[in-house]
């Protein structure tokens, strides 16, 4: 029986795995068509294996709506059972299983995890494992284009800051590119780009091309009059702007066109040269090996590059290049180390974690007066992302951290007054150590990742930030039934912060049975940080004040404990405020396995596939060795040996 | 911004007394003679319903054919609270339409010119995957020759901020970007321009770095995917170079458009770039989503939101909707119905100035750029409070040359609910599905059917009556098969055609 292609034909009939337990009553157990009844081949694996297996499944597509595997109610449901219920429910397009993951997850649904006899943890263990080393690389299926910020630094580098700057006035207008949300990227070039990006390259060319010590650092020549000359800086700064040898055609194109017509003179030269297609595109040569592609050194190089510092390789990694010492991984790791700590590697780190954290622009913040007490809303935000990278910076390459100080170091590092109101102590000078007197810690507790823009403590958005960024659980949207099924349920009286606490507004709006397939995932973290208020700040306490005259309504004490956290299985299902909280999610596996997949997807603009599997194996058990510093990770993502693959 | 406005003689004036000097001089302004006015084609898309009490100066009294009613609009009227003083120029020149029942799945959604359900805004679950600006953007009847821009995408916003997006054009299931930093479009439109020799530069530098792209493109390593994805570029590149050659010759000089402040330069600055685009000959299509209201200090989008829940008690016109009571604001002169008001006048004034700016401009024909074009807005939403896809107030203005009848409003059809007045907020049930008149606009426009037809449907666009919001047509099984017969699907709207 084929693996794929037996069930994807009937799965993605289906909806969403969530629907299919708020419908199993009245749904399930009237569709057990025979004709959805498949005969399922033996899978020869021992039961710990199968369990992990169908465990796995069960995490990445059934538990963010119906919760541990040890306790749902679907316990003891059978092939015929799933396939009916995606085949008939609501939201499960998504779903597609193949026949060994469906034998697996039957077998999970209906027998504890085998006894071990390792003793002790119950949880799960590692997420990934590298099963097929040959898989490495194969995951990116198409070239990417340089982003936004990798163009800037890309000619920044190239030109240098001087000539750099006389095109700023169009930089400018460079489409952005949102890094926050990494999956979202789009790898192709767009019409807006070429026209920006022509126009920057003519500004800065206009003083290139007649910069005698521009021109002799790429060359010999101090200007580009001749044909040696052109061919030389082709060769030499051509080269390096696309990250290897300058196409021989290319080059030749370009001399012939500079002899025979004067109107392509230096500055055209160098215009054509960045608006070269591999410029703007990660095209890196290689040499077959099977399905795959094993880099060239220059691609090596350039991969290190772009990876780490977001830009060309610079003079130690182009010789190492052009000297073809970039084979194994200790030579890939002597550069990433060297790398990571520039200016621009740590930049680039601390990009990742607001991008993890979902750290982006908030549009607006509308605090009343009253509730902001004195703190002032101008700067506030950006001031607590100043904080916040301070704090990564600091941890990672001060400390030299490790993931627990990363989670719960009590150090803070605030440069404004809001912010050192906000933690009671002083204003951070660069070498003084300051420690939160509010409870503060680490990158989950803090004000950047916990501020709302609004009084009301955003408990849903939260809640879904943690579930989904930093357990890397799914959840799926709520459909517009849902919606108005929650519309349905919740009174304007049952959502009226006059009498109610956010968290019981919360609790009722979200109490429908259709709503908590979902919330019970959601709401639990989201209370955990009610510990904190909208602000970031520690609250005991929680004002509600009138929209219209600001003035103190009604106070309600903070509850933010919960005995049913759903972290993950093995992990404490109780906690009493945002601190036990925090300390299960350090605690669990879930988190490790959730920061190597953030990793690769950050790194890759791109969801993680299949193919990934063994660089998050690699990373994740470098994670979740407990004397991994954070910087040895972040050298891991790279210093990887999927560096030296490509489809 | 100051604008340098030419008619089209005057437009073709300039670029023949620059083109003396260039070898294709003579097949240019044949060509260009010869398109003696551009179909162009403008949507712009608002939100939060089209309350209809604001639309329609009352109930049509003039009988047109049986059941069916509509009123003429003198030139110089001021037909109703927002289509105001800013229209009442070329009033005669618009129609408002009424008694379109839109089919969606969800209010808030992008489907306006891609009539269908859908499931999110980025395109999950469409029915209809091509939205109207995008078809007719890749239109040899629309462009005749290779364009500058072949379609004009804004959602004006300030301050670089991040604000809720409602762009609505979709090709193949994909939404397609919008520009929202004006200043920005604007420099990406007119900052590559230069006069005479000034860009030789670009065009040498372009035509080497097409080589290379072919080069690449060659290479036995490349995807398929990424061949394609080249393919595009290298016509990217093509198109730059063509509207760098052809903007030298237009002789087009704008001024410098600044980083917006608020909505309202914000809105004004993408007025007149898209004013300009059309005069300067940049494009054909515009598609302007203007989803924010708000030139008051202290009001904006989410007030605006609110605003369109407000209500008072009343009654809902669909029976059995599930939604209970709905409410509506019953007193037009109260706070609440003035702020309503306000909001819509608001942008409806921005809307009048753009259709002013293209009246004002006289083309090779004797027409005005808006005689010429169709400027079309719409929403999805009939009633904001109520939701109600049903019978959607829809303005256009222009005639594309005569192809229309401007001039009318309404053309509702009795005895179905209609409620005169400000009870108008509940819309009734129309008479005629949405994508007739999509279906009316690619016929009068001379697209061939294989242009906007997809898998054998006829006409253009989807309708059913499977989601919630057309329980009542459902229930009283009103357009029953008009997805599935073709025939019903190619017929376009009746006496509003020439």
């Amino acid at each position: 029986m084929g693996k794929q292609s037996i069930y994807k034909p009937i799965l993605a009939i289906g909806l969403s795995f969530c629907v299919l337990l708020s419908y199993q009553n009245c749904v399930l157990n009237e569709m057990f068509g025979e004709a959805y009844h498949l005969e399922l081949p033996s899978v020869e694996s021992n039961d710990l294996d199968k369990w992990n297996h169908g465990f796995k499944v069960w995490n990445n597509q059934c538990s963010s709506c119906h919760g541990d595997i040890s306790s749902t109610k679907f316990r003891g449901v059978n092939d015929k059972q799933i396939l009916n219920a995606i085949r008939i429910v609501g939201v499960m397009n998504s779903i597609s299983l193949t026949s060994e993951e469906l034998v697996n997850l039957v077998f999970a649904l209906n027998n504890d995890k085998p006894d071990t006899s390792t003793g002790g943890d119950t949880r799960h263990g590692a997420k990934f494992q590298c099963s097929d080393s040959t898989t490495r690389g194969l995951s990116r299926v198409d070239m990417l284009r340089l982003s936004d910020e990798e163009i800037k630094n890309s000619l920044t580098d190239l030109f240098g800051t001087t000539h750099y700057k006389n095109a700023s006035e169009k930089i400018v207008l460079l489409p952005a590119d949102d890094l926050v949300n990494p999956k979202a990227y789009v790898p192709t070039l767009s019409y807006a780009y070429f026209d920006v990006l022509v126009q920057i390259v003519e500004k800065i060319a206009e003083t290139a091309a007649s910069d005698s010590s521009f021109i002799s650092k790429w060359s010999s020549c101090s200007s580009l009059a001749t044909e040696s000359c052109v061919k030389e800086f082709i060769e030499n700064f051509g080269a390096r702007a696309i990250r290897k040898p300058f196409p021989v055609d290319d080059k030749n194109n370009m001399i012939s066109a500079f002899n025979s017509d004067p109107e392509v003179n230096g500055k055209v030269i160098i215009m054509s040269i960045i608006l070269h297609p591999e410029f703007s595109l990660h095209y890196e040569n290689g040499s077959t090996s099977g399905e795959r592609e094993r880099l060239d050194d220059y691609g090596v190089a350039s991969r290190i590059s772009y990876r780490v510092i977001g830009s060309i390789p610079d003079n130690e990694l182009w010789k190492a290049a052009k000297d073809g010492q970039l084979k194994d991984l200790e030579q890939v790791k002597y550069h990433v180390t060297r790398m990571i700590d520039s200016s621009r590697g740590k930049a680039k780190a601390v990009s990742f974690f607001k991008s993890w954290m979902k750290i982006e622009d908030m549009a607006d913040l509308s605090f009343s007066n009253n509730f902001r007490n004195g703190i002032q809303p101008s700067n506030y935000y950006s001031h607590s992302v100043t904080e916040f990278e301070n704090f990564v910076l600091q941890t990672i390459w001060n400390k030299n951290g490790s993931l627990n100080d990363l989670f719960l170091s009590q150090n803070v590092y605030p440069v404004h007054t809001d912010m050192a109101t906000l933690f009671g102590t002083d204003k951070w000078t660069g070498s003084n150590e300051l420690k939160s007197q509010s409870g503060h810690r680490g990158i989950l507790l803090r004000p950047a990742t916990l501020i709302g823009g609004t009084n009301f403590t955003p408990i849903i958005r939260r809640g879904v930030m943690l579930r989904t960024e930093v357990l890397c659980d799914k959840l799926g949207l709520p459909s517009p039934d849902v919606v108005n099924a929650r519309d349905e349920v919740a009174t304007p009286e049952e959502l009226d912060h006059s009498f109610l606490s956010d968290r019981e507004v919360v609790a009722n709006m979200t109490r429908n049975a259709a709503c908590m397939e979902c919330h019970t995932q959601i709401n639990p973290l989201g209370f955990g940080l009610l510990t904190f208020d909208s602000l970031g700040r520690l609250q005991a306490t929680e004002t509600f004040f009138d929209p219209s005259t600001d003035e103190v309504v009604a106070q309600y004490p903070v509850d933010a404990s919960t005995d049913v956290a759903k972290i993950e299985i093995g992990a404490n299902e109780s906690y009493n405020n945002a601190f036990e909280m925090n300390q299960e999610i350090l605690k669990s596996d879930k988190l490790k396995a959730c920061f190597a997949e953030k990793m690769t997807i950050f790194m890759n603009k791109q969801d993680v596939t299949k193919d990934d599997e063994c660089t998050m194996a690699d990373k994740e058990s470098i994670i979740r060795n407990p004397d991994s510093s954070v910087r040895d990770i972040l050298i891991e993502n790279v210093a990887n040996e999927d560096i030296f693959w490509r489809k | 911004m100051a604008i340098h406005m030419m008619n089209r003689r005057q437009f073709l004036r300039s670029a023949s007394g620059y083109l003396l000097a260039v070898p294709l001089l003579p097949s240019l302004v044949e060509k260009a003679y010869a398109a003696s006015f551009p179909k162009r084609f403008v949507s712009i898309r608002t939100v939060y319903g089209q309350p209809a009490q604001f639309f329609y100066p009352g109930r049509p009294r003039t009988k047109l054919a049986e059941n069916i009613y509509h009123d003429a609009i003198p030139q110089g009227t001021i037909i109703s609270d927002i289509i105001n003083t800013e229209f009442k120029s070329f009033s005669h020149k618009l129609s408002i339409i009424r008694g379109l029942d839109h089919c969606v799945s969800d209010h808030n959604n992008f489907t306006m010119l891609a009539p269908g359900l859908n499931v999110s805004k980025d395109g999950v679950g469409m029915t209809w995957p091509n939205s109207l600006d995008e078809v007719f953007a890749r239109s040899s009847v629309i462009y005749p020759e290779v364009p500058i821009e072949r379609i004009l995408r804004l959602e004006p916003e300030y301050n670089a901020k991040s604000y809720l997006d409602f762009r609505y054009s979709y090709w193949q299931g994909v939404r397609n970007p919008y520009d929202d930093m004006m200043h920005v479009l604007f420099e990406r439109l007119f900052g590559t321009i230069g006069q005479g020799s000034v860009n030789k530069p670009k065009i040498k530098a372009i035509d080497l770095a097409f080589d290379a792209y072919k080069k690449v493109i060659g290479s036995r390593k490349i995807s398929s995917v990424d061949k394609q994805r080249l393919n595009q570029y290298t016509d990217m590149l093509s198109d730059l170079q063509n509207k760098i050659t052809k903007i030298d010759l237009v002789s087009c000089s704008p001024s410098k458009v600044d980083p917006a402040t608020n909505w309202e330069n914000s809105y004004d600055a993408a007025i007149d770039i898209s004013f300009l685009a059309l005069n300067c000959g940049l494009t054909n299509v515009i598609s302007l989503s203007l989803p924010y209201f708000g030139s008051i200090e202290g009001e904006g989008h989410g007030h605006f939101h609110g605003v369109s829940h407000w209500a008072a008690d009343g009654s809902f016109v669909i029976p059995d909707f599930g939604a209970g009571e709905e409410r509506m604001i019953t007193d037009p002169s109260s706070e609440l119905g003035l702020k309503l008001l306000r909001y819509h006048a608001w942008t409806a004034r921005k809307i009048g100035r753009f259709m002013g700016l293209m009246d004002s401009v006289n083309e090779d024909n004797g027409n005005t750029m808006l005689d010429n074009s169709l400027v079309y807005w719409g929403n999805e939403t009939a009633g904001g409070s109520s939701h109600s896809p049903y019978s959607m107030p829809i303005v256009i203005g222009g005639s594309l040359n005569g192809k229309i009848k401007p001039g009318n409003w309404d053309y509702s059809r009795r005895p179905f609910d209609y409620y005169a007045g400000r009870r108008d907020i509940y819309s009734p049930i129309g008479t005629i599905p949405y994508p007739t008149l999509l279906t009316s606009l690619c016929n009068i426009y001379g697209l061939s059917p294989s242009e906007y037809e997809l898998n054998g449907q006829g006409g253009f666009g989807h309708f059913d009556d499977s989601t919630t919001y057309m329980k009542y047509i459902k229930d009283h099984q009103k357009y029953v098969g008009y997805t599935e017969n073709n025939t019903n699907k190619r017929k376009t709207l009746p006496f509003w055609l020439t």
